[in-house]
C-alpha cells in the first residue's frame, strides 16, 4: 500500500446520466510513468481531469499518499499538468509563464531568475525568457507548457495528449525527451494519449480504457504480448482475431486445425477468441505448414511486407521481411506460445 | 463609366448622411443669428455656450452621469459575461437572448417602464431624479459591455484559466492576472461604448431624469422648442465631435487587437 503515490478508487463521473467514468480503480507508483491509453471518448481525459482537479467525480475517491484529495482545489493539490492545447498566457513573456507558478508561492527574484532559466536549458530553450508566446512555433510552445509545470516540482505531472499537435517527427523526438526529463527528475508521470506507440514507447505501466471502463493494466510488453481481450488486442498494434475452442490444456482449436499452445486455465470444449500478431505467423513451405491459402496482396512497408493470405475465406494478416508474390500457394505456421488466448467478450 | 456610377452613389449616400450635421457645423460658427444666411466666421455662439449656467450644468450632469454609468456598467457586464461564459450552453443561449432584448426594444419603452417602475418605487421614497437616470444609464449600458466582452472570453482557450489555478492560483488571482489583461481590450470597447451610449441618450433620461436635472440632449431638446438658436448648433456641434472621436477610439482599439491577432 505504502509505495502507492495516487489512488483511484471507484471513481465514476456522470454528465447528464450517461457514464463518461465507469468506476475504475487504478494506483500508481512514485517515479512511474503510467499511460491511460484508449480511443477517444473512453474516458481517458476526463480521469486525468479529476485527478487535477477541474472535474468532481460523481463518487468514488482519489487517494495521494493516502489522504483524499477530491475535495481539494487544482491550486491546492501538489499536482501540475500539461494541457493539450498548451494554455500558455499569451500576454506574458515566456519568462513569465514559466515563473507563474513560482511568483505565487512568492519565491525570491533570484531563485525564480535561477530556476527559470535551469528549466529553459531542460527543455533546450535558452535565452528564450524575453521571447513572446506568438513567436514560438508549436513544438516550442509545447516545450514551454511542460517547463512551466515542471518548474514547480510537483509530485505528480499530469499530461494531457501533450505532443497531439506535433508533427510526427517532432512528436518521437519528444518522446525520447519526456521520458529521460521523467527519468532525471524522477516525478511521476500521468500521460494521457490515444497513440499507442507512444503509449508503448513511454510507459512503464499502461491502463488501456475503453467506454468508461479499464480494459487491462500491465506493461508495454504485457499488453503487447498477453492482450486480456478482444478490444486491447486490436487497439495494440494489428493483430489477427479469430473465434475457436478451447480443446484441453495447451491445445486450442481454430480455423479447422488443432494447435498446440501454451495456455491453460480454461475450460474443456470453452469458445474463445484467439489472437496472433501478424509478425508471429511464418510463412513456410516445409512440413510444419498448419494452415493453407493463397497470398492475395504483398505491400512493401519499409521494415517489412504487409501480405493478407485467403485461407478459407478467412483473411491472415502477415508482416515478414521476406515477401511472397501475389497469388502464390503458401503455408502458415504459427508457434505455441505466439498464440493468445483471451476469454470472449460478452 | 460603371466606375464613376459606383462613385457617384457612395458620394450621395455620405452626402444624405453628413450633409445635416454639416450644415449644422456650418452655422455653428455663423456671427449673425440666422441659421440660413451665412454672415461671417464667429466664436460667438460657442462663448456663449459656455457662459451658459443652465447648459454648463446640463453638461456637468451629463459627464458625471456617463462616467458613472459606463464606469458601473463595465464592471457588472464584466462579471455577467465571465459568469455567462462559464455557463451550460441552454442557460446560455437564454441568458443572451435576455440580454439582447433591451438593445433591440425601442428606447421609449425602455424609458417609459423604467419611468414606470421608478414611480412604483415612489412609495420607497424613490424620487425621479438624478439617481434614478443615472440607474437607468446603468442598465442600458451593461447589455453593451456584455457584448464586447463575451467575444474576448469566447477567444480565450478554456484551459487558460484551469492552467492557472492548476499552478496555484485562486480564481480570483487568475481572473485578475490571466484572464483580465486577455479581456482587456473588450472591456475598454464595452466602456468607451457605454460612455458615448450614455451621452447621446436622450429618450431615456427624457423619461427618468424628473424635474430639475437635464442632461445635454434634454437641453437642446428644450433649447428647440423655444425656437432655433445657433448656439443650439454649437453645442449639437461639440457632441458630435465629442461622440466622433470616442468610435474612432473603439475602432483603433478594435484594429489593434486584431494586429496582434494575426
Amino acid at each position: 500500500m505504502s509505495n502507492r503515490l495516487i489512488e483511484g478508487i471507484h471513481l465514476v463521473k456522470e454528465y447528464d446520466g450517461s457514464r463518461v467514468v465507469d468506476n475504475i480503480d487504478f494506483w500508481v507508483k512514485s517515479k512511474e510513468f503510467l499511460t491511460i491509453l484508449g480511443p477517444s471518448g473512453c474516458g481517458k481525459t476526463t480521469t486525468l481531469r479529476m485527478i487535477g482537479g477541474f472535474e468532481t467525480p460523481t463518487s468514488g475517491d482519489i487517494l495521494l499518499s493516502g489522504k483524499s484529495i477530491v475535495s481539494l482545489p487544482p491550486y491546492e493539490r501538489p499536482i501540475n499538468t500539461v494541457f493539450q492545447r498548451y494554455a500558455l498566457f499569451p500576454h506574458m513573456s515566456i519568462y513569465d509563464n514559466i515563473a507563474f507558478g513560482l511568483h505565487i508561492k512568492k519565491m525570491p527574484k533570484s531563485e525564480i531568475d535561477k530556476r527559470v532559466s535551469k528549466m529553459l536549458s531542460l527543455v533546450n530553450l535558452e535565452g528564450f525568457e524575453k521571447r513572446r508566446v506568438n513567436s514560438l512555433s508549436g513544438g516550442q510552445q509545447q516545450r514551454i507548457a511542460i517547463a512551466r509545470a515542471l518548474v514547480n516540482e510537483p509530485q505528480i505531472l499530469l499530461l494531457d495528449e501533450p505532443l497531439g499537435a506535433l508533427d510526427l517527427k517532432l512528436r518521437k523526438e519528444m518522446q525520447l525527451e519526456l521520458k529521460y526529463m521523467q527519468q532525471d527528475l524522477g516525478i511521476t508521470f500521468i500521460y494521457v494519449t490515444h497513440d499507442q506507440e507512444e503509449a508503448l514507447t513511454m510507459s512503464d505501466k499502461i491502463i488501456i480504457m475503453n467506454k468508461g471502463k479499464i480494459q487491462q493494466v500491465g506493461s508495454p510488453t504485457d499488453i503487447y504480448n498477453e492482450p486480456e481481450n478482444a478490444f486491447v488486442a486490436d487497439f495494440i498494434g494489428e493483430s489477427n482475431i479469430v473465434s475457436g475452442i478451447f480443446k484441453e490444456d495447451k491445445v486450442v482449436e481454430f480455423a479447422g486445425t488443432i494447435f498446440p499452445c501454451i495456455d491453460t486455465g480454461f475450460a474443456r470444449d470453452e469458445a474463445i477468441d484467439v489472437v496472433v500478431r501478424p509478425e508471429d505467423i511464418e510463412i513456410t513451405a516445409d512440413v510444419r505448414a498448419q494452415l493453407h491459402g493463397v497470398v492475395d496482396s504483398t505491400v512493401f512497408k519499409g521494415v517489412h511486407y504487409e501480405m493478407i493470405v485467403i485461407e478459407n475465406e478467412r483473411e491472415w494478416l502477415i508482416q515478414s521481411t521476406i515477401p511472397h508474390e501475389e497469388g502464390k500457394q503458401v503455408g502458415l505456421y504459427i508457434a505455441p506460445d505466439l498464440i493468445h488466448i483471451m476469454k470472449k467478450e460478452a | 463609366m460603371k466606375k464613376h456610377l459606383a462613385r457617384l452613389y457612395t458620394f450621395l449616400i455620405f452626402f444624405f448622411l453628413y450633409a445635416p450635421i454639416l450644415v449644422l457645423i456650418i452655422f455653428s460658427f455663423n456671427s449673425s443669428k440666422s441659421t440660413a444666411a451665412w454672415s461671417g466666421f464667429s466664436l460667438r455662439w460657442y462663448s456663449e455656450l459656455f457662459r451658459d449656467k443652465s447648459i454648463m450644468k446640463a453638461l456637468y450632469y451629463t459627464l458625471l452621469c456617463a462616467v458613472l454609468s459606463s464606469g458601473i456598467a463595465t464592471v457588472f457586464g464584466t462579471i455577467t459575461a465571465y459568469g455567462i461564459h462559464h455557463m451550460r450552453r441552454r442557460p446560455q443561449k437564454i441568458l443572451l437572448t435576455i440580454n439582447n432584448i433591451p438593445l433591440l426594444n425601442p428606447d421609449i419603452v425602455t424609458g417609459i417602464s423604467l419611468m414606470a417602475l421608478f414611480s412604483a418605487l415612489a412609495v420607497l421614497r424613490f424620487k425621479l431624479g438624478f439617481t434614478t437616470m443615472l440607474i437607468a444609464h446603468i442598465a442600458f449600458n451593461v447589455p453593451y459591455v456584455i457584448l464586447s466582452v463575451l467575444p474576448k472570453l469566447s477567444q480565450m482557450p478554456d484551459d487558460t484559466i484551469n492552467a492557472a489555478m492548476d499552478l496555484g492560483a485562486t480564481p480570483f488571482y487568475a481572473f485578475r492576472k490571466v484572464v483580465l489583461p486577455e479581456i482587456k481590450p473588450g472591456i475598454i470597447t464595452g466602456a468607451i461604448m457605454a460612455f458615448t451610449m450614455s451621452i447621446d441618450d436622450f429618450v431615456i433620461s427624457y423619461f427618468t431624469a424628473g424635474v430639475g436635472v437635464t442632461n445635454l440632449s434634454i437641453q437642446i431638446y428644450t433649447m428647440a422648442r423655444r425656437g432655433i438658436k445657433p448656439s443650439i448648433n454649437a453645442l449639437s456641434t461639440l457632441m458630435f465631435v465629442a461622440v466622433l472621436i470616442l468610435l474612432l477610439l473603439v475602432n483603433k482599439y478594435s484594429d489593434e487587437k486584431e494586429q496582434l491577432m494575426s
